[in-house]
């Protein structure tokens, strides 16, 4: 008997759920003069979907579309999600991913540079990207009545992008910035980066997303081009909408600017295998900062992996919200943290669970690590409780809510869970999972992946001298 | 007499959550000068234990319910803000009426909060722009609410104890300064019950004044650089005041701010970062307050390239308001203010706190409900008389966090006709 009754998906309206007849009927009618690249097939409906039920199609030049109808407010959400990142960096060339989401806002054979954003923002949109270990997307937040305006734009970009050697060149000083912004000045930024190079030696997760100066600075307009012709195909990109649109119209307009594109041969991708940690691994900084850091890495499974939703709870009752154990040992309880925070990493190969400590006085980042480690420690003996299970629960509920409230939220949500576990809806079966979680299961993860498991560790000492600034 | 508290509404029932907010008209205006910080303490203790209830046993109900609760205090309002999911509603209510009604604000709670709020000063010092964004409010409202810290000072705060909390608190929250208001899948009749069952317990102070003096702009171009070690970037702020709301000019400026350094696309982002690579943001904001708030510039260039940087900033305000906007500009701005609107409404968030800006900043009743046929109506010389009028280029307070050592000299190049420099320690209190 589960202790909360189950999660209602949707306690909304009914919404125009189309019947199987019906999308046949669309499809034969918008397939009538398609060819072999434009012709589009309907897959699965998900039906309980917070916000509407989610149609999956698929053009057959292998451009996936997904598809949410929610006419609540008249707006839209529009993504495209492409299935490369930071994991299909090489040696030497890391960061490519990232500066190219930056280069997709310039000229193409159409339009002139700027003309992108500025047509988007004369229309009211909101415009941006975000690359990340596995995935590169790009959105447009934009009123319903734009959507016309908004496909053309997109795919235009898709495969008619023009780089040349100046804004290629302007483009890396943008994001030399950014990276100055995100990790030379940010100490934060800066551990992240420490403890996932220090913990991957082989995967490519050792590299930054943004990549390392170096290689930033020696990008190429030809290292561009060849990664445009190599990864920006439709067979490796998902479109998702969500909002108020016409499904006709919608996967009409798809069809007319998408269907002409041929699909790329996309390389095999053969990402090495990490060789398993079996020492812990420790790394130093020293940065002018007025408190100290501790960052804890684990190695942790990928997110598709059955373990991944209970290691999810155990780290939200270990570090989520006040009455959490680290949170109140080391910040209530001795007062020798300001902060305590803690993630399972949500990429497609095994990655880490973090968890971090910002220190408070005079305490040094070796005796807070200690105090972390002695609290990871006392779950040994003191296994998770059910109330703290239902606590971390109840939170992550919350968060996956909230995640929801917005058209732009469960686009991202839908093109996420589709590019990194192949399942547009996947959000909502995890939720389940972690409902459906045991404190004994969480005991059994913590067991099997945290106690004396090898742990990197990056710790920051300041180097301020008092009243020297 | 019954108080007379409004209650402001949004349902919607397609998520399974409950937005709660529970908003005093007044702030941190009314900390005393130097001991500032008195109202943010009580309300970050009130969570600390009621008659009933111990901190540890609140701490862990919030989250058993799937809530979130935080606080928030600036110079003219106070928050209190609820998130939980719609089963736990009753339940939140019920711990939201304790604490409002019998939280007792332990002597040992308020000075461990106390060490709480000064480690969170300390531990603010990490992030450069929130340091810039800070520097630059104190200076430009120097003397001002604006410009006092409502989290209060590290020394300021030792001065700071029970009963300057719990006065504070007191004149605040009291019957007549309190507006009650939620958003999402919560009844209207529901949340009238709990306003009825907390406002009766709340104090019965006199609501103090909710005005607030309009601030000084600065004169003349000043620097002020917040010394920090070893920074390869900077963060930098220029402005001076804004707009105020009720000002008759005020959508023509917020065209015009629009178009030099609101979108992607605007003026400051294709000089700065489209053409040069000089810093990865570049914009503008017109802040919005109960009295006239601030107009800024923010970038983050290279250390190496922030002089040349602070000089083309300068040079595009100068030119903005020498040249003008184009017809062409204004247009452009108008069409993005008037189709992004929907945006501003696509939630029932968003559209409660459309309802509570009118309330609690004193907007004009219709400011949202014409606020599309007003941006339209908006001309190209309006646009130019509004930002002659309200802006300057030689007035202007000019705040970077850089190394000073490095960054002053070609800072203080890069400034024609500067009147003055001054130079703080990050760490400065």
């Amino acid at each position: 008997m589960p202790r909360h009754p189950p999660f209602k998906r949707c306690p909304s309206p009914p919404r125009s759920l189309p019947s199987p007849s019906q999308v046949t009927a669309l499809l034969q009618r918008l397939n009538r003069t398609a060819d072999r690249f434009s012709v589009i097939t309907a897959g699965p409906i998900h039906p309980d979907f917070p916000g509407g039920a989610v149609e999956t199609y698929r053009l057959g030049n292998g451009l996936q579309v997904l598809l949410q109808v929610d006419g609540r407010a008249p707006v839209l959400s529009y993504n495209v999600w492409f299935r490369v990142g930071s994991r299909n960096a090489r040696e030497g060339k890391t960061g490519l991913a990232h500066l190219f989401e930056h280069l997709m806002f310039n000229e193409t054979k159409l339009l002139p540079a700027g003309r992108f954003d500025q047509m988007l923002e004369r229309a009211g949109a909101e415009t941006n990207a975000a690359t990340w270990t596995d995935w590169t997307f790009y959105y447009e937040n934009i009123p319903a009545d734009q959507l016309p305006l908004v496909v053309k734009l997109e795919s235009d970009r898709m495969r008619n992008l023009v780089l040349r050697a100046k804004p290629v060149a302007s483009e890396k000083e943008v994001v030399a910035n950014e990276r100055r912004y995100r990790v030379e000045d940010d100490v934060d930024g800066a551990v992240s980066e420490t403890l996932w190079s220090l913990a991957f030696k082989e995967h490519p997760y050792h590299h930054p997303t943004i990549g390392w100066m170096a290689d930033i600075e020696n990008f190429t307009p030809a290292d561009c081009r060849e990664f445009y012709k190599t990864w920006y195909a439709p067979n490796n990109a998902t479109v998702v909408l969500v909002g108020d649109l016409d499904r006709a119209k919608a996967l009409r307009l798809i069809q007319r600017y998408y269907g002409a594109m041929r699909p790329a041969k996309l390389p095999e991708v053969q990402v090495p295998r990490e060789p398993v940690q079996t020492e812990h691994r420790l790394a130093v900084l020293e940065r002018p900062t007025p408190t100290a850091k501790v960052a804890l890495g684990f190695k942790c499974p990928e997110f598709s992996h059955p373990d991944h939703a209970a290691l999810s709870v155990l780290v939200e009752a270990l570090t989520g919200g006040r009455s959490a154990r680290l949170y109140r040992e080391l910040v209530t309880e001795q007062e020798i943290a300001t902060d305590i925070s803690g993630w399972a990493s949500t990429f497609r190969d095994p990655g880490l669970v973090e968890i971090s400590a910002t220190g408070r006085g005079p305490v040094q980042p070796e005796a807070l690590r200690e105090a972390i480690e002695r609290c990871l420690a006392s779950v040994a003996a003191d296994p998770i409780s059910d109330d703290e299970r239902d606590r971390a629960v109840a939170r992550l509920e919350l968060g996956f809510l909230r995640g929801l409230e917005t058209v732009g939220g469960r686009a991202e949500s839908i093109g996420f869970h589709s590019v990194v576990i192949d399942d547009p809806v996947g959000s909502v079966a995890r939720m389940e999972a972690i409902r459906s979680l045991s404190a004994e299961a969480l005991q059994d993860v913590a067991r099997r992946y945290l106690f004396g498991q090898p742990c990197t560790a990056v710790l920051v000492r300041s180097n301020l001298t008092p009243g020297a600034a | 007499m019954a108080p007379l508290t409004p209650v402001f509404c949004e349902p919607a029932h397609d998520l399974p959550l409950v937005d709660l907010f529970l908003i005093a008209r007044t702030g941190a205006q009314y900390d005393p000068p130097g001991r500032e910080g008195g109202l943010n303490l009580a309300l970050r203790t009130l969570r600390r234990g009621t008659r009933t209830r111990s901190a540890r046993e609140i701490d862990a109900l919030i989250d058993r319910l799937g809530a979130e609760l935080s606080t928030s205090v600036d110079a003219s309002s106070a928050m209190l803000h609820a998130a939980v999911i719609r089963r736990n509603v009753p339940a939140l209510l019920d711990l939201l009426s304790d604490l409002m009604r019998e939280a007792t604000l332990p002597d040992a709670e308020i000075a461990q909060v106390r060490r709480e709020v000064q480690a969170d000063i300390v531990d603010g010092r990490d992030d450069d722009r929130s340091l810039a964004g800070r520097h630059f409010r104190r200076a430009l409202f120097a003397g001002h609410p604006y410009g006092r810290p409502a989290a209060g000072t590290l020394q300021g705060l030792n001065g700071v104890d029970r009963t300057a909390a719990l006065t504070a608190f007191q004149k605040t929250f009291c019957r007549d300064n309190l507006v009650v208001a939620a958003a999402g899948d919560i009844s209207r009749e529901e949340l009238e019950g709990f306003s009825a069952r907390i406002v009766p317990n709340l104090s019965s102070h006199p609501a103090p004044p909710s005005k607030i003096e309009a601030p000084k702009p600065v004169r003349g171009r000043r620097l002020l650089i917040v010394d920090k070690p070893d920074r390869t970037q900077t963060q930098i702020y220029i402005g001076n005041l804004g707009s105020h709301p009720r000002y008759r000019d005020h959508f023509a400026l917020m065209v015009g701010n629009t178009l030099f350094g609101g979108t992607f696309t605007a003026r400051l982002m294709r000089e700065i970062r489209s053409k040069r690579g000089l810093s990865y943001g570049a914009s503008s904001r017109l802040g919005r307050d109960r009295a006239r708030e601030s107009w800024s510039m923010w970038t983050f260039p290279a250390a190496a390239d922030a002089a040349r940087c602070v000089g083309i900033q300068l040079s595009l305000l100068e030119r903005l308001l020498d040249k003008g906007a184009t017809a062409r500009e204004v247009s452009f701005a108008r069409s993005y203010l008037t189709r992004s609107y929907a945006f501003e409404r696509d939630t029932a968030s968003k559209r409660l706190w459309q309802r509570l800006d009118v309330e609690l900043l004193d907007l004009p009743k219709s400011y949202y409900a014409e606020y599309v046929e007003r941006v339209n109506a908006v001309t190209v010389d309006d646009v130019n008389e509004a930002l002659r009028r309200r802006l300057s280029a030689e007035d202007l307070l000019i705040t970077v966090v850089a190394t000073a050592e490095t960054l002053r000299a070609p800072l203080e190049g890069a400034i024609p006709r500067l009147r003055d420099t001054q130079v703080v320690p990050f760490d400065h209190d």
